[in-house]
């Protein structure tokens, strides 16, 4: 039965040849061009650079004051705030979203009201290069955006701290790249994919915000307010608490935002030992304040680093199987 | 009748009595303590002569040396001058110090001189006697209060000599000790460490001796002999240290790595030495641990039976974290005791989970992609 539909299947529409992926490069690269050119970017990477410059000024002031001996003195340029700016890693949460979505959210109903579609389409290249360049090319602006403000934060940590950063600051800093990058790229496979789904750029936009506005905004009180309702505290009990934070911790996992915060947190702090929450009988005869090995760190953020990439492939096959499906010669 | 003569006469001797005991003795006298002496030839000779008015009224008294040896310089000194006379009130006195300097090359032997004091109603006359060349020799001696101590090798043990000088000269007292290698010996006398000191003729003084002994000496008795020299004497006394052993246990790990790891279920053997660092055997050994709750620690062996001073003996620690236990580092107290005191060392154990869990973020990653795979071969190509 199945061989046969295939067949009829393969009749009806004439069967192509060749790898799907013929011109992708092309692709990548031209989108890569008009992303890093483009005037929206080149405002957002300024804010970015600024914001990144003046965190991290803020952050170097008040280690040179506070900390004095400290193994992972680079780590917490990263994530040290000083009234009143947030810590760089705070901005970054809402700052990279906002990037994200600016790079997705018109990149297929763009295309068709420029009118451009057919003519990109009708030079020798499948859809499937077109969907997978764009995606890519946006993965990788966000990729050079990212290590350059890395880059910016270790180079001014050298030059006020005067100190160099050990091999496993790099590797934590880096992993911490990574997870931003993970985390920048469910924005915009988000974005592309309203950007398949609505034919108003317009609409795209205000829709990826509004997603983001409540996973940013409103999901942690969601999440606060079903676990009360499903798991009251009625006796005050510690096991209904602990059901209750339970309950609480996973609905707000579902939120892209917590995921982010808590590979931070693990990746950025050594000396924190676990994500969820610890009964104190687990503590007993611990040795409070002292790193882990990056090895243990990764593990106990290892489910909150891998979801987030599971998360962007699953974003580009949904936004890959509707773009493939849509009538492109409208 | 009898009785009627009795007691008149038993009156006149309860009136003699007093008469009796101080005999009213009327004129001058010169006397002084030893008048007859042994000096060492060569050194002039000071005497203190007593000039004393017995009831006489005021008066001036001259003193004076007659019959004095040839050659012989013979002087009054009194109030740091050369004298010749003294003023002696009623029953008063007065004291002058007769200088006597042997001429250069005087024979030893025995030389009288004659001390005349004369007054204006009465004279007086003493005799003395100096005797040159058999002076005592020097001779010094040293005994200890308590000889023989006991104590840990840890304690300083601490002597109290009397030094004595029985000779007739000041003596500079040079001290030194004889004790078994590496213990050290100290003199202190007020509370100064000294290594010698003066001794006035006739006098004593106070010495203590402090013997610091190196912290690993083996039990046993051990003398050391003071000795005290000057002036061509000497004098010896011998002291007695009796160390007292006692084990001393102490916790370690080889190579002094107090650190371990294990994973969170999994039992992992730890290398723990037990050292006897006393200085007596430790007998009787067991270990035992403080553990976080919910680890298991066990011990193989799980007593030791007798540790010699300054061996060890190595014991494996198998530790088993908690299945729950958290990632990060503990600390786990060891504890060895014996019969005699105990010791115990923290051990920090760094718990780390197994990564079991990591191959479930790749599945989940490798299944996404497969659903891209799925659906370019569903819809590629177009």
């Amino acid at each position: 039965m199945s061989t046969e539909a295939v067949e009829v299947k393969a009749e009806g529409v004439p069967r192509r040849e060749g790898s799907p992926w013929t011109g992708l490069w092309a692709v990548v690269y031209k989108e890569l061009a008009d992303h890093l050119t483009g005037v929206r970017m080149q405002i957002l990477e300024t804010l970015m650079l600024l914001t990144a410059v003046g965190t991290v000024y803020a952050a170097t002031q008040s280690i040179r004051q506070s900390i004095g001996e400290d193994p992972f003195l680079f780590l917490r340029l990263f994530t040290t705030a000083r009234e009143p700016l947030p810590s760089f890693v705070g901005f970054l949460g809402f700052l990279i979203p906002l990037t994200a979505i600016a790079l997705g959210f018109d990149a297929i109903n763009g295309e068709y009201s420029r009118r451009t579609l057919s003519r990109v389409l009708s030079q020798p290249i499948y859809r499937d290069a077109l969907i997978l360049g764009k995606f890519l090319a946006g993965l990788a602006t966000l990729a050079l955006t990212l290590v350059a403000l890395w880059v910016v934060v270790t180079g001014m940590g050298l030059f006020v701290l005067g100190v160099p950063p050990g091999g496993e600051e790099v590797a934590r800093g880096l992993l911490f790249l990574g997870a931003t990058l993970a985390y920048a790229g469910i924005w915009m496979g988000l974005a592309m994919l309203f950007s398949a789904v609505f034919r108003q750029p317009a609409t795209s936009a205000m829709t990826a915000i509004a997603v983001w506005l409540l996973f940013a905004v409103f999901w942690d009180m969601l999440a606060a307010l079903v676990s009360q309702a499903v798991r009251p505290t009625q006796y005050g009990g510690v096991e209904e608490e602990l059901a209750q934070a339970r309950l609480h911790l996973l609905l707000a996992r579902f939120s892209p935002n917590t995921l982010y915060a808590e590979t931070v947190i693990a990746l950025l702090n050594p000396a924190v030992r676990s994500l969820g929450p610890v009964l104190i009988t687990q503590l007993e005869g611990a040795v409070l304040g002292t790193p882990l090995p990056l090895s243990q760190s990764l593990l106990i953020a290892w489910p909150q680093f891998t979801a987030p990439v599971a998360v962007v492939i699953l974003l580009f096959a949904a936004t890959y199987v509707l773009f493939q499906r849509q009538e492109v010669r409208a | 009748m009898r009785r009627v003569w009795l007691i008149p006469l038993l009156a006149a001797l309860a009136l003699l009595s007093p008469v009796q005991a101080a005999p009213a003795f009327r004129g001058l006298a010169v006397y002084t303590q030893y008048p007859a002496q042994t000096v060492r030839a060569g050194e002039p000779v000071s005497i203190t002569l007593n000039v004393r008015n017995f009831g006489l009224p005021p008066q001036v008294v001259q003193l004076r040396v007659v019959d004095a040896p040839r050659g012989w310089r013979v002087r009054f000194l009194a109030g740091g001058r050369v004298v010749q006379a003294v003023s002696v009130i009623p029953d008063g006195e007065a004291t002058v110090t007769l200088r006597l300097e042997p001429p250069r090359g005087v024979r030893s032997g025995t030389y009288r001189f004659q001390v005349v004091a004369t007054g204006q109603n009465g004279t007086a006359a003493l005799p003395l006697q100096i005797t040159l060349g058999q002076v005592l020799p020097p001779r010094l001696s040293l005994e200890a209060e308590l000889p023989t101590l006991r104590g840990p090798a840890t304690s300083s043990f601490r002597y109290r000599l009397t030094l004595r000088n029985d000779s007739d000269q000041d003596l500079l007292v040079q001290l030194d000790a004889q004790a078994p290698r590496r213990f050290q010996v100290n003199f202190s006398l007020l509370g100064q460490q000294v290594t010698s000191l003066p001794v006035q003729a006739g006098q004593s003084r106070e010495v203590e001796v402090e013997v610091n002994l190196p912290q690993d000496t083996p039990a046993g008795t051990y003398p050391i002999t003071v000795r005290a020299a000057g002036g061509g004497a000497s004098a010896s006394v011998r002291l007695v240290a009796e160390v007292t052993g006692r084990p001393e246990l102490r916790v370690t790990a080889p190579e002094g790595r107090l650190s371990g790891r294990a994973y969170a279920g999994g039992t992992e053997p730890l290398r723990v030495l037990v050292r006897n660092e006393g200085s007596a055997p430790a007998r009787n050994v067991s270990l035992s641990a403080s553990p976080p709750s919910g680890w298991e620690v066990t011990f193989e062996p799980e007593r030791i039976d007798e540790i010699p001073p300054r061996q060890e003996r190595e014991v494996t620690a198998r530790i088993r974290p908690s299945p729950r236990a958290v990632a990060g580092d503990y600390m786990v107290t060891i504890t060895a005791s014996g019969n005699e005191g105990s010791a115990s060392a923290d051990f920090r154990i760094t718990v780390l989970t197994r990564t079991l869990w990591g191959i479930v973020g790749v599945i989940l990653i490798a299944a996404a992609l497969v659903v891209v795979g799925q659906a370019v071969s569903r819809y590629g190509r177009r």
